[in-house]
């Protein structure tokens, strides 16, 4: 009889795992998968040097492109939607198998009241397909109990049991699995998941006015769990000798209210318990420059725009880059396997120095105006858009002005194809923040520069090309 | 039906009580003291069961009731859960008294035993409702392991699961989509006509599937242990006539309240007058069983008057003719017409509910048929399973179909062992987007 059994449960394992390795009852490749395929590209020749761990609002606030164009670093998202710090522990178990960071940065929403045993509906989905798109068998023999009820363990481990009812509510998804090739798939892809491309709308603004924030900081507590998840993260990464820090991806600040006594908290558990940096975003909020198109309309679970992105991006690189924890970091800009990973990428002209060639359709460097050397002017080929670019070194300026120059020159163009003398005005970009220059910029459609006949930077309240040296 | 740990002093003081009671009764000389320690065990089974489940529904139809006089009464309710199993280990030690003190049994002396007896895992939770005449001699045998009683226990979880989660419970999406009345929503009243026929025709063989899945669940894992349960249904929907039926659905429950309550009541004994009362007194407390509201009420009356209506014709019945295939066929659909009528009330939530469903269920407007729940390839499926089942059971009328399998050689059956489980597992109705398919029966 034993054998008997032994045979049926043989043939029935093999059916599963049949239909599992053919991805019949799978969904498309979604960012969770995306996101686990990319962290495998990397190699022991090519180590990621900073992986950023947190959740939806980690992915939709970090840009690990523009991070590593500003920083010279080879850096990574792992971010899961719904993601706790349970979660991001055992995620960054795995991810040390693959890699092995310098510093790991820490997304703090992630140190909230969830349990494991939360989580419903999609967040529930969203951990079975974090869970799927793992590799690591022990790794993920290691998570099943911590993250799964026993009664899950059939739906964490297997996708077609987990979506069976395809059979019956999704034929048209099991047909186009069963069509679909083998895809090699090249992109760059760095964990980052773009989501919200416009702002907050006048109707949540006038909820926030009538309602008042939708979120409360005293009410925002930390369960035991995650505690205990970050005890055991702060652990792994010392024992491995990764620099850990933490930071908060803001909300608009009319969204919040009270966060001072969240701030203690996070304050007390980060910098004084286990001394580590906090760069809490949040707390010392830029109201100049993370204003409504910043963040995601909604009043419910608030996420960053591409704009807040940049911004928030670019204030951790600050943080990280000024830090005192950033001394192992290295500097990977002149290096080959780098730049070609990097090279056109988003952000990577704002942050390197523009070569002429596909990417790059216009260059002029050293360009003496009356007061300043604007450092270089050129056009730059982004995926739908041109961007007409010039960097002005930050010593040439100060720093309380630059919001009102722009940068002002005369150049023998082709528009549509036809030779036109014209001037452009570049404003002040406050998106992109690189390291040494300020960046004054503006999109173009069908523009040809032949050469640059004349530049200034001219001061628009003043209304005089005026700059002044500090 | 719900759980909670301190609930096992329920069962361990039934099992105290009815334990003590049995032994008492059988050493007391006089019937009066005996008569006294049965009623105690009555008393503190009946009295759990009432206090549980039977107290609140008690108050409100007082108040109900005197309401209509104008008489305000604002009984005090109990906010307790209904504990799993009360209903069946109550029947069950109630039975183990009731025996004793008729003289049809001998007390155990072993409380190990009887309280094996009270909790025995397979049937605790929804039956079947055993007797101890049936399982405690069964304890005191040794099993050994056996491979066919094994297998055949295997085989018959086997087929309880299949039919519970491939097809009881996507059956239950389309029942439970047209009858939901939530607390925030009564989303009944937005089905009429051919939606409300067609569920009330799925829920028929969702009960019957449902129960009897768990009831093949439940022998197959006691015969596994080696034990024998007696079976609880016997191919219902091809019964000859209303007291055929009541003798091949839930017969655990039927020959429970045949034995403790219709016979003592006098049976068919005294007269057609207490016959016919006797019979609506039985099936309205069967009713009553099954949930304590006027709608189980209700179910239970109306089929007692189906039984009363046999009861004359019957009388009047004089030749025998032979069953013929097309003779079975109607009558099993007369069978089905009054029995799914009937469950109007059993499965609606309110009894304003079962009137609304007899007033605009019809056979026309089949229109949203696949906007039920349930896609156009799941209702064909469920559609198709039920045609089969109701075939198979046919054929289960004439012939062994489990020996049938069993004589055919071994890649036949494999290939069938191995499609079952696999049907089970991806064609079974569970997972993320498929709600409570807990069974029916869990909840009484």
């Amino acid at each position: 009889m034993l054998i008997k059994i032994v045979v049926i449960i043989i043939v029935v394992l093999g059916t599963i795992y049949y239909l599992d390795a053919s991805k019949l009852f799978s969904f498309d490749e979604d960012h969770v998968e995306k996101r686990w395929n990319g962290i495998y590209k990397f190699t022991d020749e090519n180590e990621i040097d900073l992986l950023i761990l947190g959740n939806s609002k980690t992915y939709c606030g970090i840009n690990p492109k523009t991070m590593s164009s500003r920083l010279g670093l080879n850096t990574f998202v792992l971010a899961t939607p719904n993601g706790s710090l349970t979660q991001c522990y055992y995620n960054l178990r795995e991810a040390l198998t693959i890699c092995k960071p310098k510093m790991v940065a820490i997304e703090v929403t992630t140190l909230n009241s969830s349990t494991m045993a939360d989580k419903e509906g999609s967040g529930k989905s969203f951990l079975y397909k974090d869970f799927d798109a793992r590799r690591n068998i022990y790794e993920k023999v290691i998570t099943t109990p911590e993250w799964f009820d026993i009664e899950e363990y059939a739906f964490a481990w297997s996708t077609s049991i987990r979506n069976h009812n395809f059979l019956f509510t999704n034929t048209k998804q099991i047909q186009k699995n069963k069509e679909k090739k083998e895809i090699i798939n090249n992109e760059l892809y760095l964990g980052r998941y773009v989501r919200f491309t416009s702002g907050i709308e006048d109707s949540i603004l006038n909820k926030y006015k009538s309602d008042g924030p939708s979120v409360n900081g005293d009410s925002l507590t930390i369960s035991d769990e995650q505690l205990n998840s970050l005890q055991l993260l702060i652990d792994l990464l010392e024992d491995n000798n990764i620099q850990p820090v933490f930071f908060t991806i803001p909300v608009y600040k009319e969204h919040i209210k009270n966060y001072h006594t969240r701030y203690e908290i996070l304050l007390n558990l980060i910098e004084k318990e286990y001394e580590y940096e906090l760069f809490d975003f949040q707390q010392f909020y830029q109201e100049d420059l993370l204003t409504s198109h910043c963040f995601e309309n909604t009043y419910g679970n608030q996420h960053m725009t591409y704009l807040g992105s940049l911004i928030v991006t670019y204030n951790l690189s600050d943080s990280i880059q000024n830090s005192t924890q950033s001394m192992g970091l290295p500097n990977r800009k002149g290096d080959q396997v780098w730049h070609n990973m990097f090279y056109g990428e988003e952000s990577y002209f704002y942050n390197n120095p523009m070569i002429l060639g596909n990417k790059v359709l216009f260059v002029q460097n050293e360009i003496n105006t009356e007061n300043c050397t604007i450092k270089e002017v050129g056009i730059v080929q982004e995926e739908k858009v041109q961007i007409i670019m010039a960097k002005i070194p930050k010593s040439s300026i100060l720093e309380n002005e630059k919001e009102d120059l722009e940068v002002q020159i005369i150049v023998d163009a082709k528009l549509k194809g036809t030779p036109k003398k014209i001037q452009v005005n570049l404003p002040f970009n406050k998106y992109h923040k690189p390291g040494e220059h300020y960046i004054y910029s503006m999109p173009a459609k069908n523009l040809e520069f032949i050469k640059i006949l004349q530049a200034k930077v001219v001061n628009t309240k003043l209304s005089t090309p005026t700059i002044s040296k500090p | 039906m719900s759980w909670k740990a301190e609930y096992i002093i329920l069962i361990v003081a039934s099992t105290l009580v009815d334990f003590g009671a049995g032994l008492a009764i059988e050493n007391v000389d006089s019937k009066k003291k005996k008569k006294v320690w049965l009623f105690l065990s009555l008393f503190v089974n009946l009295g759990l069961l009432f206090t549980f489940k039977y107290w609140n529904f008690f108050n409100e139809s007082i108040r109900d009731t005197l309401n209509l006089f104008s008489i305000q009464f604002d009984p005090s309710t109990l906010k307790l859960l209904l504990p799993v199993g009360i209903s069946f280990y109550t029947f069950q030690t109630l039975s183990y008294t009731i025996d004793i003190y008729y003289g049809k049994i001998k007390p155990i002396k072993h409380i190990g035993i009887f309280a094996t007896y009270v909790s025995f895992f397979p049937q605790l939770v929804a039956g079947p409702i055993e007797r101890a005449k049936h399982l405690i001699p069964q304890f005191y045998n040794k099993v050994t392991f056996e491979y066919e009683r094994v297998k055949n226990g295997l085989l018959l979880m086997l087929w309880g699961f299949f039919v519970k989660i491939v097809i009881a419970d996507r059956v239950a999406i389309l029942v439970n989509t047209v009858y939901k009345h939530d607390e925030s929503y009564n989303y009944l009243l937005d089905h009429t006509g051919a939606s409300l026929f067609i569920a009330s025709f799925f829920f028929m063989f969702q009960l019957y599937l449902d129960f009897s899945a768990y009831s093949n669940i439940a022998i197959g894992a006691a015969r596994v242990l080696g034990f024998d349960l007696q079976s609880n249904f016997r191919r219902p929907y091809w019964a000859t006539s209303i007291s055929d039926f009541w003798h091949r659905w839930h017969i655990s429950l039927s020959t429970w309240f045949r034995d403790y309550v219709y016979i003592p009541l006098g049976g068919n004994k005294r007269g057609i007058k207490r016959h016919l009362i006797n019979l609506l007194i039985t099936f309205l407390l069967s009713g009553l069983w099954h949930g304590a509201s006027w709608n189980f009420a209700l179910w239970g009356l109306l089929n007692g008057l189906f039984l009363i209506v046999q009861v004359f014709i019957d009388r009047k019945k004089t030749s025998k003719k032979p069953k013929t295939f097309i003779k079975r066929l109607l009558q099993s659909a007369l069978i089905m017409l009054l029995w799914g009528g009937s469950l109007i009330f059993f499965r609606a939530q309110t009894f304003d509910d079962a009137i609304y469903v007899f007033q605009n269920i019809s056979l026309t407007g089949w229109d949203n048929l696949y906007e039920l729940g349930l896609t156009v390839s799941e209702f064909k499926f469920v559609f198709y399973c039920l045609v089969g089942i109701y075939i198979l059971d046919y054929i289960q009328e004439k012939q062994d179909l489990y020996k049938f399998l069993a004589d055919r050689n071994i890649v036949i059956r494999f290939a069938v062992y191995i499609t079952a489980i696999l049907m089970i597992i991806y064609l079974g109705a569970y997972g993320e987007d498929v709600s409570d398919n807990q069974f029916l029966y869990f909840q009484f």
